[in-house]
């Protein structure tokens, strides 16, 4: 292996960008469940309210056509 | 319509509302009795899935009577309200002008002098069959009795909240179970304080505590619980 | 007193009007917040002496787990409150903070188990506040399911409510009982959040993190309560308009 793709391997390396101890792993995967499950959970919201518009929409426009 | 001229007091109420509920449990002894089946059951699985030692039985003992109680409890609610939701017969309780909740408490305890004081007064048997000495049996049934009351009056709510859905089953099992931890936790740890001789009271008083909380505001639940449920 | 306002805040076209515009209010500043204390609860923040670099689970785990029981007591008092008064806009709240609550429950039950594998030695120990947050789950999980069960979105809603109402009764009591058992089984176990002395450059991060979540959940609040407007509002020729 060439000498600058070790030197970018260990550039890559999570443990030496962050350079947290052996507990990385635990921490990281915290971290990133917490996003996954915020940002998730915005998402989630977000497609509730839009397909809530969606069939708000169709009822008043329902009864328009009824009146 | 003509309505009824003597409105009959709290306690003339009372009184005929458990024995209503009496006689009806003695026709229908045979449903009323499968639930202290299932208690007996339970408790009987225990020893055949773990040891037929008895020193072993006695650590666990307080836990296994307890959680049999607990799922016996939970196998009876179903029956509670149910049967007198479906015939009408609730509707007519919540249509007069009769205190619901005072009534839905008196039906409340009649559920339990039928299903939690059979279990009360079997306990013991089922006890030395796992080990708890002779010494620990006033504490086994004194802990049961104000439980299993407990557990009556927390598990009548979840029942009457389920009572407008159509299958209820393990929607009840959910929402009682996270209300009567408590309940386990005291009446459990009593038994096994009671069979090392220790002092009770503790775990007891709480119990105790418990049952008149339950008592005091679980009627007002059950009854706009049972508003909702009738109203469909 | 004159009450008019009150009535015009809470009638659902105004809400649902309100509750779009103060979205990104919420949104943005909490997603700085969050930013910013990641960065310095990760980076800036000094390893602490005992638990290592696991400590810093903290930031994310303390702030889901007291939103839990905060968007909890919420729920209750809404539900409290749609029932008392029957107002809609308190159920549509109530309902909103279900889902979202039982997803920070679940967040705080996986990062506490996180942290307990390096701290403890296992993925789950019967910790008092572990068993009640799991607790505390079952409640979220039985509101939902309650609601789920019924047709009809008003009888949900009050069915919900009742269920609500004497949840919250019951969580102190939980809460007492289950540090009363464990004290009886087990010596004190590590604490998770370790009262001992910290350090207080760790302190500012923690506390913008908990603000962030806050802000956070009252932003997909938001979205959850408008939904739950529409949801509600059976004859309504505002929705044309504002949908």
């Amino acid at each position: 292996m060439p000498d600058g793709c070790q030197k970018l391997l260990e550039i890559m390396n999570l443990e030496n960008i962050l350079g947290f101890d052996k507990y990385a792993g635990y921490l990281l995967s915290c971290v990133a469940l917490t996003a996954v499950v915020l940002v998730g959970n915005a998402w989630l919201a977000r497609r509730a309210l839009s397909q809530a518009q969606v069939k708000a929409r169709r009822r008043a426009a329902a009864q328009r056509n009824e009146s | 319509m003509s309505r009824v001229t003597d409105a009959p007091g709290l306690w003339a109420l009372a009184s005929r509302v458990l024995g209503r509920e009496l006689t009806l449990a003695g026709r229908h002894w045979d449903q009323v009795a499968q639930p202290l089946l299932f208690f007996v059951i339970v408790v009987t699985l225990f020893p055949l899935a773990t040891s037929p030692d008895l020193a072993q039985l006695r650590q666990i003992a307080p836990g296994v009577v307890w959680v049999a109680a607990m799922l016996s409890s939970l196998l009876a609610l179903e029956s509670l309200f149910r049967p007198d939701v479906e015939d009408g017969t609730m509707e007519q309780w919540v249509l007069s002008e009769q205190p619901l909740a005072w009534m839905l408490l008196m039906k409340t305890a009649a559920h339990w002098l039928v299903s939690g004081l059979p279990l009360v007064i079997l306990s013991p048997l089922l006890g030395t069959g796992l080990g708890v000495p002779v010494s620990a049996w006033p504490v086994l049934m004194a802990s049961l009795a104000l439980g299993t009351a407990a557990l009556s009056m927390l598990g009548a709510i979840g029942a009457a909240l389920t009572v407008g859905v159509r299958r209820g089953n393990v929607l009840l099992a959910l929402l009682v179970l996270p209300l009567e931890v408590p309940v386990l936790i005291f009446g459990a740890r009593a038994v096994s304080l009671g069979m090392t001789g220790e002092a009770v009271a503790g775990p007891l008083n709480l119990l105790a505590a418990i049952l008149i909380l339950a008592v005091s505001l679980g009627p007002m639940a059950m009854a706009a619980a049972i508003r909702i449920g009738v109203e469909s | 007193m004159n009450w008019t306002w009150f009535h015009k805040f809470a009638s659902p076209p105004h809400a649902y009007r309100l509750l779009g515009t103060l979205r990104p209010w919420l949104f943005w500043p909490a997603v700085v917040l969050m930013l910013w204390a990641v960065y310095n609860g990760l980076f800036v923040a000094p390893t602490d002496y005992q638990q290592g670099d696991s400590f810093r689970i903290m930031y994310v785990h303390v702030p889901s787990a007291s939103l839990s029981l905060m968007v909890y007591s919420m729920m209750a008092i809404a539900a409290g409150i749609g029932i008392i008064w029957r107002m809609k806009l308190a159920h549509a709240v109530a309902a909103g903070c279900a889902v979202i609550g039982a997803w920070f429950t679940v967040l705080a039950l996986v990062t506490g188990a996180i942290w307990g594998k390096p701290m403890w030695g296992a993925w789950w120990a019967w910790d008092p506040r572990l068993t009640s947050e799991l607790i505390l789950l079952f409640l979220y999980l039985g509101y939902m399911a309650l609601r789920a069960s019924y047709d009809d979105v008003q009888r949900a809603d009050r069915a919900s409510g009742i269920l609500a109402v004497v949840g919250i009764v019951n969580v102190p009591i939980v809460k007492y009982s289950v540090q009363w058992w464990n004290s009886l089984h087990q010596g004190s176990s590590l604490s998770l959040t370790g009262s001992s002395a910290i350090d207080p450059s760790m302190l500012p991060p923690l506390l913008a993190m908990m603000v962030g979540f806050l802000l956070f959940f009252g932003a997909i609040l938001c979205d959850r309560v408008r939904a739950e407007i529409l949801t509600r509002e059976r004859n309504a020729g505002w929705l044309s308009e504002a949908a």
